[in-house]
């Protein structure tokens, strides 16, 4: 655990082709793959390209988990990235007859002491094929600094940590117990974000799944241990329907942190925290209505829960069943 | 950049488990499991399953040639079950057949007889029953048992979260084909590749270069494909090494939903202890991790919460315990925030109930509380490069938390029957910690 390797091939036309133990899941992690690689190398992201995550060409990885996938792999990648350049560089300071030093790559341009020599990235990897450079590299990456003693239970466990808080605003119907999320105003420690499209989806998907958990969804097994939520008729995840009608992400203007690739802080797990909020939320719109509401701190706090909350006595869920008829047509959060 | 699956995902040509063309010969696995949660297996009867037409093979604990175990932390995972059953939906065998809709039919021919034993589905009964699945752990910092003599206001209460199906959308799966020399080619919807890789090994008696796992994306993890996708690579492996023909598996959606773990539910006791002013003196608390019939990730997921359980706050006096509670239910499993907002939960609770009880908004007791450069955690980091002061003061400046409150406190004042609730949600999330397997 916390290690990570990358296998890094430059192709004698200047494409290049990356393997990691990172595992795409729609979280994005090989378009940060995509990046660390154009980067380093200062080429067009077109020239690079994922390959499958596979255990014969990248082995004894670490499971894509803990939100750590793209820093670990990424640090992988970048020095076997790193380390192929330093060979080209190489290979161009003899080239033109200077030292390793004087020579970088630039937009796919190679410099000698900083004015273009003419000489292109294909023509680069193509010379260096010819002088029979390894244009192949495999990176290894292992967090420094992290400890921790279970003997005593204390350490140094984490490399670093992100940062959040949002401000969620609900609307409890009382007279049907359902309610809306209206807003959620968010601030958040992205560090410096690689990639602030992705990094946005990964906050306002994490926010739904955090409020679903703590609202609409609802496992459910009998006293005999059998699933009675087992269907999506009978298990309901938040749709287009339950999603906030406002997020604003607010990014933190901040410096950043090393541990994290390019100073990208883990984006994958933070957001879900701030789902719990809307528990909260409705608890307090509950209260608002039933000051005499005890709080309970039993999620999710479904509707159905809402409802006998708001009316603990079942004379009132009659008297209720009436006013909401007449009410039918005038309520809408 | 944008996502460079966008095209492929809008356009549909992205490729998932089930997009991946299907060699000629390639059959069909579906899993026969526990139709209850706990007892013992008198017998099996699977002659009418196997008569049926197109079914090839069912395989059974007899048939592995390595170990039946699966476990990652703790080896009390059989693949499939021998003798007892723990919980509904457990692998009891693989029905390979030249079709699904074959498979599905034999699987409803095959007649099971069990002996019912007791089962437990609450956490807090399996601990007082010594149901743990690993020693419970204490994290300490300072000494609360001192502290609360000391407290202005102390409140006791308990908090419980519910578990959380994944539900990715693509649902469990793999594609095992044969490949010479006893090679086998393992195509797998996972988020471990070298936990499929390893545990196939493992359970068919081969070393690990003889198992190749390759993954091209997957439809939505969210942990559920940590150590969960494992089981059906392994099955797969098992049936085409032994068939010498490719399998392949693709759980059908309520299969997946009933034989797949989830979120633990928790269910936690808190006391919490204040001064006049508002600041945490003291906080007890104490988890009941409901791990399921075995222990899968949970002992690093109970790890997670009690790393957690402070949130985003400084609180000097911290007792924090968990225990990892053996149930009738499926294994659970990583999800999202693996344990931490579990234990986040707790303490906004507690910190809910003082609010509630001190007549001051919630707000105001977290704000007085957050976490400041140099403090130190229950598990001894110091804080270092802290911004929920700074997150603070921005989200105040942006969007005033005052102001919104006093709207949403006109709002309620003006309507009777719909009413607006209000709170921050802080958190401080650590990385770089795994060290389960």
């Amino acid at each position: 655990m916390n290690q990570a390797r990358a296998l890094v091939h430059i192709y004698s036309d200047g494409s290049i082709g990356v393997s990691t133990g990172a595992v795409e899941m729609g979280q994005g992690v090989n378009t940060k793959m995509l990046q660390v690689a154009a980067r380093v190398f200062d080429v067009q992201p077109q020239r690079v390209k994922l390959e499958t995550t596979n255990t014969t060409r990248v082995a004894n990885t670490s499971p894509s988990a803990a939100s750590a996938t793209a820093d670990l792999n990424g640090k992988a990648l970048g020095k076997a990235c790193t380390a192929l350049l330093e060979r080209l560089r190489t290979c161009a300071a003899a080239h033109f007859q200077v030292d390793a030093t004087a020579i970088s790559i630039r937009q796919e341009q190679v410099f000698k002491n900083g004015t273009a020599t003419g000489m292109h990235w294909e023509q680069l990897v193509d010379m260096a094929f010819l002088e029979r450079v390894c244009l192949t590299e495999n990176g290894h990456y292992a967090t420094p600094v992290i400890r921790f003693d279970k003997g005593i239970e204390k350490g140094h466990p984490f490399a670093y940590h992100v940062y959040g808080l949002a401000l969620i605003t609900v609307a409890v119907d009382c007279i049907r117990g359902t309610y809306a999320v209206e807003s959620v105003k968010i601030v958040h420690d992205f560090g410096k974000s690689m990639n602030p499209i992705v990094d946005r989806g990964q906050i306002e998907g994490g926010l739904v799944q955090g409020i679903g958990w703590m609202t609409m969804e609802e496992v459910r097994y009998d006293p005999d241990g059998r699933l009675a939520s087992g269907t999506l008729s009978t298990y309901k995840i938040p749709d287009i329907y339950s999603v906030p009608a406002e997020v604003v992400i607010e990014p933190l203007d901040t410096p950043g942190n090393d541990m994290a690739i390019f100073k990208s802080k883990a984006v994958g797990e933070p957001p879900l925290m701030y789902g719990l909020g809307a528990y909260f939320a409705i608890q307090q719109a509950v209260a608002a209505f039933n000051p005499e509401y005890p709080f309970r701190f039993d999620a999710p706090f479904t509707p159905e829960k809402v409802l006998m909350t708001l009316y603990p006595d079942a004379a009132d869920l009659e008297q209720l069943a009436i006013a909401s008829a007449s009410l039918e047509n005038r309520i809408n959060p | 950049m944008k996502n460079i699956d966008s095209n492929g995902h809008v356009r549909g040509t992205s490729v998932y488990l089930d997009d991946i063309p299907v060699i000629q010969g390639t059959l069909f696995g579906l899993v026969f499991d526990a139709p209850m949660a706990h007892g013992s297996i008198e017998a099996v009867d699977y002659s009418k399953a196997e008569a049926l037409p197109g079914v090839v093979r069912i395989f059974t604990a007899n048939d592995i040639p390595g170990e039946n175990q699966i476990g990652g932390i703790v080896p009390d995972e059989p693949l499939f079950a021998e003798g007892d059953i723990h919980f509904q939906g457990q692998p009891i065998a693989l029905i390979v057949a030249e079709s699904e809709h074959i498979a599905a039919k034999a699987r409803k021919l095959i007649d099971i007889r069990i002996v019912e034993k007791p089962v437990i589905t609450d956490p807090r009964e399996a601990q007082a029953k010594g149901q743990l699945i690993i020693p419970p752990r204490t994290f300490r910092l300072g000494d609360p048992a001192a502290q609360w003599a000391k407290c202005a206001h102390v409140f006791e209460g308990r908090a419980d979260s519910n578990g959380q199906e994944h539900l990715y959308i693509e649902t469990q799966g793999a594609y095992a084909v044969p490949m010479e020399n006893g090679h086998i080619k393992i195509h797998s919807s996972t988020q471990g590749p070298t936990a499929v890789q390893r545990t196939a090994a493992r359970v068919l008696g081969v070393p690990m270069h003889k198992i190749e796992v390759d993954v091209t994306r997957l439809g939505g993890g969210f942990g559920g494909k940590e150590d969960q996708a494992t089981p059906w690579g392994v099955m797969a492996a098992l049936a085409a090494g032994q068939l010498k023909r490719p399998v392949k598996i693709a759980l059908h959606r309520l299969d997946d939903m009933r034989m797949t773990g989830k979120r633990h539910p928790y269910s936690s006791d808190y006391r919490i202890g204040l001064s006049t002013d508002g600041k945490i003196l003291a906080y007890e608390v104490t988890f009941y991790q409901n791990a399921g019939a075995a222990a899968d990730l949970s002992p690093a997921v109970m790890e997670r919460t009690l790393f957690h359980c402070t949130n985003a706050y400084f609180i000097p006096h911290v007792t924090a315990t968990a225990y990892s509670c053996r149930t009738n239910l499926p294994p659970n499993t990583a999800f999202r925030g693996f344990g931490g907002p579990q234990g986040m939960f707790a303490i906004e609770a507690a910190l809910a109930h003082a609010a509630r009880e001190m007549g001051i908004p919630k707000h105001l007791l977290q704000q007085k509380n957050l976490l400041t450069e140099g403090a130190e955690f229950p598990y001894g980091q110091i804080a270092e490069g802290v911004e929920i002061g700074k997150i603070w003061q921005t989200l105040e400046a942006k969007f005033s938390i005052e102001k919104t409150e006093k709207a949403v406190a006109a709002f309620n004042n003006a309507n009777a029957q719909v009413k607006k609730g209000l709170p921050c949600s802080p958190f401080a999330s650590a990385f770089h910690l795994q060290k389960h397997l």
